[in-house]
């Protein structure tokens, strides 16, 4: 019996030595030969507005994944976003949201602020009423979303309110850095615009999550056609994949004058088995 | 004697479960929130003016115990700039078991009275590392004072930072190297303006020289620009103190270091 127990704690020392040695990625290569200069991305108001709303709701995911793991909101989401991109209007620039097998819906609202001359332009996100992302109920989710004035450069920092097991509302951060290029391309027909970056979810204000951040757009004759935002999970409990791929709708031409919104459909797959290395989706359009 | 060995062991054991996955120390912890610091306050002055017109090597001074609530000098920085000397203090908070650390970290404030300088004014910064200190994050204020003018410039930075060991060969535990990367990012305002790709290397007494080092080399800008800091020194279970140079040129990110980050 004794010998058993010495045995266990041994082994139970090792294993606590065990460390985790991860390896440092590396920025992309496409800053070899120093920063890229700055081209600045033009979007229109409704598809800028549309962007944001997007990553709104991927940040609220990876929240709910700290919250209850990414086994519990594994799943596929549908995502709709309508946006005019209107100043001050956030009736109609709306996210939302429905959970795999229910027909609850998780609302956005953005408040687009008035571009601040030479700096950049505000967008506030805020979260219509208490909601479920699937089993993980979710209240007062607001962000803040600020764009340097090029496009270049978008940072937010998020807040929610997460029912815990212990049956009480528990607060969330998170923060995100986000790099965006237009790629030159001589075909105008086709632009790509490319993103990466870093954001990092915590509880209480202490980080547990970080994920690195990847984002591919298509623009077809100037104008927005598909979104596909990404983020892998680095440091956390597990690895954990959240994709949100949508399209837009393409209008009729007897309803474009009248319709001035975007609509963007699409899904957002939670995963917990992928590699951040794996970019099949990205590389696949 | 089995009994004692046992009791031993489980000993071993509890100590490993208090700093079982910390990947740094206490002191080594509130060094990367000074080092930050003065690489925050010298980003938002390359901002205010060029990196050509602050390129230059400044000598550049640490010492941490890592210990709040002790006399402030005991966690403190000092770069001595071309035209302000900075010194930041740090104050480390109790760890919280299970969430991690806080340390904010603040710029004393030194009055100047040439008006031919950038003078930083304010710098107020709060770093938080998670329960096994393998996350950083940070965020901080800071306020300058552009030569000639009245008008005060407003910048913020945050940064996420990922921290972890080096497996090498010669390692027998507490002198292996650390190496941490992430990106850092300046808000003009409260506007994104600057962004950094961020690496850290730490190391502790091992016979020889513990070195530290902090680079720096700017992504989204008008031109290529790297901050480093390079500092050698004691580093051990007590405190760090360490003296080096803080470099500002216009590198690009691929070339070399007398350091590998690999």
């Amino acid at each position: 019996m004794k010998t058993t127990l010495f045995v266990l704690i041994v082994i139970l020392n090792f294993s606590m030595m065990a460390q985790a040695f991860s390896k440092a990625l590396k920025s992309p290569s496409m800053f070899d030969n120093g920063p890229a200069a700055i081209t600045a991305i033009k979007l229109k108001a409704d598809e800028m507005a549309s962007l944001v709303l997007l990553e709104g709701v991927i940040s609220l995911a990876s929240l709910a994944v700290l919250a209850d793991g990414c086994q519990l909101v594994e799943g596929n989401y549908s995502i709709e976003v309508t946006a005019d991109g209107a100043i001050n209007k956030p009736e109609t620039n709306v996210a939302k949201i429905i959970s795999p097998g229910s027909s609850e819906l998780l609302i956005l609202k953005a408040t687009i602020e008035a571009p601040a001359s030479y700096l950049g332009q505000n967008i506030k996100i805020r979260q219509a009423k208490k909601s479920k992302l699937k089993e993980t109920l979710m209240s007062e989710y607001t962000s803040v979303a600020s764009i340097n004035r090029e496009l270049t450069l978008l940072s937010i920092h998020s807040n929610a309110n997460i029912l815990g097991q212990n049956k009480t509302l528990n607060p969330y951060q998170n923060v995100l850095i986000k790099h965006f290029y237009q790629e030159q391309n001589l075909d105008n027909k086709n632009q790509y615009i490319l993103g990466w970056g870093s954001a990092s979810s915590s509880k209480a204000s202490f980080p547990v999550n970080q994920f690195w951040v990847r984002f591919k757009a298509l623009k077809t004759n100037g104008e927005l056609k598909r979104l596909v935002l990404q983020e892998d999970r680095l440091v956390g409990a597990s690895s954990c994949r959240i994709v949100i791929d949508s399209t837009v709708e393409i209008k009729k031409e007897s309803e474009k004058e009248k319709q001035k919104s975007i609509v963007l459909k699409g899904m957002m797959m939670i995963t917990r088995s992928q590699s951040h290395k794996d970019l099949t989706l990205l590389n696949g359009f | 004697m089995k009994q004692y060995l046992i009791f031993l062991i489980i000993l071993l054991n509890l100590s490993n479960f208090a700093h079982a996955n910390e990947v740094l120390t206490a002191q080594e912890r509130t060094a990367f929130s000074l080092l930050g610091s003065i690489m925050d306050i010298v980003s938002a002055r390359i901002d205010a003016s060029s990196c050509n017109e602050q390129k230059g090597q400044y000598e550049l001074t640490l010492f941490a115990t890592g210990v709040g609530g002790e006399r402030r000098r005991n966690n403190m920085v000092t770069a001595i700039l071309s035209d302000q000397i900075i010194t930041v203090f740090g104050y480390p908070k109790s760890l919280v078991p299970g969430y991690g650390a806080l340390i904010h970290t603040g710029y004393a404030n030194i009055p100047t009275y040439s008006n031919t300088i950038t003078a930083t004014t304010k710098y107020e910064g709060s770093y938080t590392f998670n329960s096994t200190g393998e996350l950083v994050t940070m965020s901080s204020n800071l306020v300058l004072r552009p030569p000639y003018f009245t008008a005060q410039l407003r910048y913020s930075t945050k940064a996420i930072t990922s921290l972890s060991r080096v497996e090498t060969s010669e390692s027998d535990g507490d002198d292996e190297p650390r190496l941490g990367w992430g990106i850092s990012w300046l808000l003009n305002s409260e506007y994104p303006k600057s962004k950094y790709w961020q690496r850290f290397k730490i190391s502790q007494d091992n016979g020889i020289n513990a070195r530290t080092f902090f680079i720096r080399d700017l992504l989204a800008y008008r031109q290529p620009c790297r901050i480093k800091i390079d500092m050698d020194g004691h580093n051990s279970v007590d405190n760090i103190l360490q003296e080096g140079y803080l470099t500002i040129d216009m590198s690009n990110i691929t070339d070399p270091n007398d350091v590998s980050f690999d």
